[in-house]
Formats: C-alpha cells, sequence, structure tokens
C-alpha cells in the first residue's frame, strides 16, 4: 500500500504516489532555481507543468489512476533537465544546495559515543583520520584529551533522528534524501580540501600496508614450502640427542610458525585494504573469525613452546658436548666426533676434534 | 564508442549554439506545436527535450522573434501553436546568410581535407 497524493499540474488534477510527487517537487523546484533569472518564468514553468500533466495522462492510459515512481521519473527523463542558454553561475546553488553543517555525536558509524564521527562530518574528513590525529593528540597531551572527549560526549547533542543527521551532514532535512546519503556513506561523498588530501593520503600509505601485508604472508607461505620440503629431504636431521627433533616435530614446528605468522599478515592485509578503499567491505563472519583467532592462538602457543623447548634441548645439547652458542653468527657449535659424510665436519685447531655447527 | 557517438560527444557547443538556428529552422514553413518541433529535431543532431526547449521558445517569444496562439486540442487543454513574426523571418534568413559566410570561410581556409 502507497500513499497518494493529489497535485495540480496546470490546473489539472492527478494523482500521484508518495515518491513520485517528490519527484516532480524537486524537478520543478530545480526547474525554478535555474529559471530564477528569466523574466518569463511563471509561463515556462506553466508549460513544464502542463507537458509533465500531458505525459502522466499517457501514462495512465488503461485505467490505471495513480502515477507512480517509475513512470514519473520516465516522464521527467524524457522531459530532460531545464536549461537556459545562459551559463547558470554553480557558486549559488551549490550553496543553496549546501547550508552549513552542525556538529552532532553521530552514532551511526561510532566507535565510542560518535565524537570522532561527528567532527569528520563537520569537517568533511575520512573519520579514520580523525580518529588517528585524536589518538596523536591523547599521546601528546598526556591523556588530557580523554577528559575532552568525554566532557564532548555529554555536551555535544546527539544526532538521532532524520532532522538531526541532516543537520550534521547539512543536507536539507529530506527524508528521503538523507536516507539516500546515509546509506551511500559519507566515504562516498565528495570530502573537500585538506581532508581530501589527507583522505587520499591515508588511502595510498593503506593500500601499500595492505600490499606489504601480502607480500610477508606470500613470503611465509614460500618459506614454509621450502621448509618443508627441506624436512622431507632430510636436509635438517639433527644429531645425538636432538635427532628426536627430526622428522614430522620440524613439519610440526615449521606449521605452527607459519600459521601464526600468515594468519596475522592476511588479516592485516583485509583490514588495511578496507581502509585504503574507505569502503565498509565484506565483514567476514564472526564464526570465521573467531575460529581464525583460535587457529591463531594456538599456533601461536605451540610455535612459542616448541622454540622454548627445542632451545632448552639446544642449550643442554651444546653444554654436555662443549659446545657455544653464536648469536652472532647464529649458529650453534659443538664439539663431537665428525658423523659420517656430513659436509659441515671440519677439522680444528686440535687436530682430531671436530666441530660441527648448525645454523640456528 | 561509435565515431558518431564521440562526435556528438565533443560538438556539444556547436550544437548548443546553432540550435537556436535549428528550431527557428523548423518553425520557419507552418505553425507547429512543440511536439512538432520536438519530433522533427528528434531525427537529427538537434535532438532536445522540453527542459531546453521551453525556456529557449520563451526567449525566443521575448524577442520577438516567433509568436504563438492558442489552439484547441482534441485531447486535454488547449495548446501553444508557435509561428515565425517578420522578424523572426528576417533573424532565419540572416542565420542562413551568415552560416553560409561562415561555410565559405572554411572552405577558403581550406579546412575540408
Amino acid at each position: 500500500m502507497k500513499k497518494v497524493t493529489t497535485i495540480s499540474l496546470a490546473g489539472r488534477a492527478y494523482q500521484v504516489d508518495e515518491p513520485a510527487y517528490t519527484a516532480v517537487h524537486s524537478y520543478l523546484e530545480k526547474a525554478k532555481a535555474t529559471l530564477a533569472n528569466d523574466p518569463d518564468t511563471a509561463e515556462i514553468m506553466a508549460d513544464l507543468e502542463q507537458s509533465i500533466g500531458d505525459k502522466c495522462a499517457a501514462a495512465l492510459a488503461n485505467g490505471k489512476t495513480v502515477v507512480s515512481e517509475s513512470e514519473m521519473k520516465n516522464v521527467l527523463e524524457a522531459l530532460g533537465p531545464v536549461e537556459t542558454g545562459e551559463e547558470t553561475t554553480p557558486v549559488d546553488t551549490a550553496s543553496e544546495e549546501r547550508p552549513t553543517r552542525k556538529l552532532f555525536r553521530i552514532k551511526d558509524g561510532a566507535m565510542l559515543a560518535g565524537v570522532c564521527k561527528g567532527f569528520a562530518v563537520y569537517f568533511n574528513m575520512d573519520v579514520t583520520i580523525l580518529r588517528l590525529l585524536f589518538v596523536l593528540s591523547v599521546f601528546i597531551t598526556h591523556g588530557a584529551m580523554v577528559i575532552v572527549y568525554i566532557v564532548l560526549a555529554f555536551v555535544l547533542p546527539k544526532a538521532d533522528d532524520t532532522e538531526k543527521i541532516a543537520a550534521a551532514y547539512g543536507y536539507e532535512a529530506n527524508a528521503q534524501e538523507v536516507a539516500e546519503r546515509v546509506r551511500q556513506r559519507v566515504s562516498s561523498q565528495a570530502l573537500d580540501g585538506v581532508g581530501r588530501g589527507l583522505t587520499t593520503l591515508w588511502r595510498v600509505l593503506m593500500k601499500i600496508a595492505s600490499l606489504v601485508a601480502i607480500a610477508v604472508s606470500v613470503v611465509a607461505t614460500i618459506g614454509y614450502g621450502v621448509g618443508l620440503w627441506a624436512i622431507a629431504l632430510g636436509r635438517t636431521n639433527f644429531v645425538g640427542s636432538l635427532s628426536q627433533y627430526n622428522g614430522w616435530p620440524q613439519g610440526l614446528a615449521i606449521t605452527a610458525a607459519y600459521l601464526s605468522i600468515f594468519i596475522v599478515f592476511v588479516l592485516f592485509a583485509r583490514v588495511f585494504d578496507r581502509w585504503s578503499s574507505g569502503r565498509k567491505g565484506t565483514r567476514i563472519s564472526d564464526a570465521t573469525e573467531l575460529s581464525l583467532l583460535a587457529v591463531w592462538v594456538v599456533s601461536l602457543v605451540f610455535a612459542i613452546s616448541l622454540v622454548m623447548f627445542v632451545g632448552a634441548d639446544f642449550r643442554d645439547y651444546a653444554n654436555r658436548h662443549n659446545g657455544y652458542i653464536d648469536f652472532e653468527k647464529g649458529h650453534i657449535c659443538v664439539t663431537e666426533i665428525c658423523w659420517a659424510e656430513s659436509d659441515t665436519c671440519a677439522e680444528t685447531t686440535d687436530g682430531d676434534r671436530v666441530k660441527e655447527c648448525y645454523q640456528m | 564508442m561509435l565515431e558518431s557517438e564521440k562526435i556528438d560527444d565533443n560538438f556539444t557547443g556547436l550544437r548548443k549554439g546553432l540550435l537556436e538556428f535549428a528550431v527557428l529552422s523548423t518553425i520557419s514553413n507552418s505553425k507547429v506545436y512543440v511536439a512538432d518541433v520536438l519530433g522533427r529535431l528528434s531525427k537529427t543532431p538537434f535532438a532536445t527535450s522540453e527542459g531546453t526547449l521551453y525556456p529557449l521558445l520563451s526567449r525566443l517569444k521575448r524577442e520577438a522573434y516567433v509568436t504563438y496562439e492558442w489552439a484547441e486540442s482534441e485531447m486535454g487543454p488547449p495548446r501553444k501553436y508557435y509561428s515565425l513574426t517578420s522578424q523572426g523571418k528576417t533573424r532565419l534568413r540572416q542565420l542562413h546568410e551568415y552560416w553560409h559566410e561562415l561555410y565559405k570561410s572554411l572552405e577558403l581556409l581550406g579546412g575540408k581535407q
């Protein structure tokens, strides 16, 4: 069911539904504004109204009595935008269409109380930049800004109805337009001056960050592949008591290490990419996010404990074999009899003893 | 994009400037309704819509090149029935002459490749 309005076009009554009324009303208002300097505005308006009326009558041919939005749109499209020969002064219309914005707290798209969002809308800036500036200012002022934020959260009025939201964004309080704009979000709206520059810079930086994160995850994946391959070929075999770590424990270790790096950077890449494009993006579901987080925590704990266990064993092994750990070269060296066909065997200065070094 | 469409895009200004000429030419022969003007122009590069035509006709009327009378129509309210005034006819002739002059000048300049 739709609400129907009766309008009079050049002295004839037509029934139109609400959206159709809005469309024809805004068309005629725009026409009036364009023709403001024309001496014959009234006459041209009457011509236009009559023409709209005729076309509506034609659209209502078979028994219908109400002009719908789509029919009205067709009619207005056929009529075309009203143009005078003279150049219109865009400055005037722009200032007319965009009343000054007012400062509100805006909950839609807010993180806390909507203070940053309100300021972002007021200055026509990307809200993320404003949040970063705010965080920065908290550090600079040793936390005084937090108090300012709390005060503002109480003092600033909340934009909780369409009229206030319209005032905050600087639109006229036309419910439909506001709904439309809010749907499109501020990010897609043209930002002006400084706001646009900063936003562009921010987006470029975020794009680079996202690409770096992707590169890191790709490198990690390649490293993981190489590692698995090396383990499969038995290139990373330890000797002595450390040989318990050969084979699948090594595979498990690098899998854990790989996952704990890969998941983080993939998520970073996603977040940076979302920020760089300025859109909300397709959020992966909470369930997916939670399970990814769980996998990450498990692999991280696993990787850390493995490093600790194996590290302790390495230390023991080095101690028992009168060896040492050379952090600069990244070597663990032990003095031990050379075991068969190993290329890491070398003669020591003592002659008969050999030193075996493992790359850490 | 087709070649002709490209030309369409590039020469918008040229067409805009010549629209008055085109409209006067359309009205020249007989009395016409706005719908007739739109219909005849629609088949030419000067195709336009009411939004542009009404303001233009009102200016031409103000400059006394065209006039209209109300004519009853079979359906709906009476319509404006446009015709050229004698001034309008003079204006159209001047435009024709000037157009020829422009065309000849361009030919002399060797513009035609």
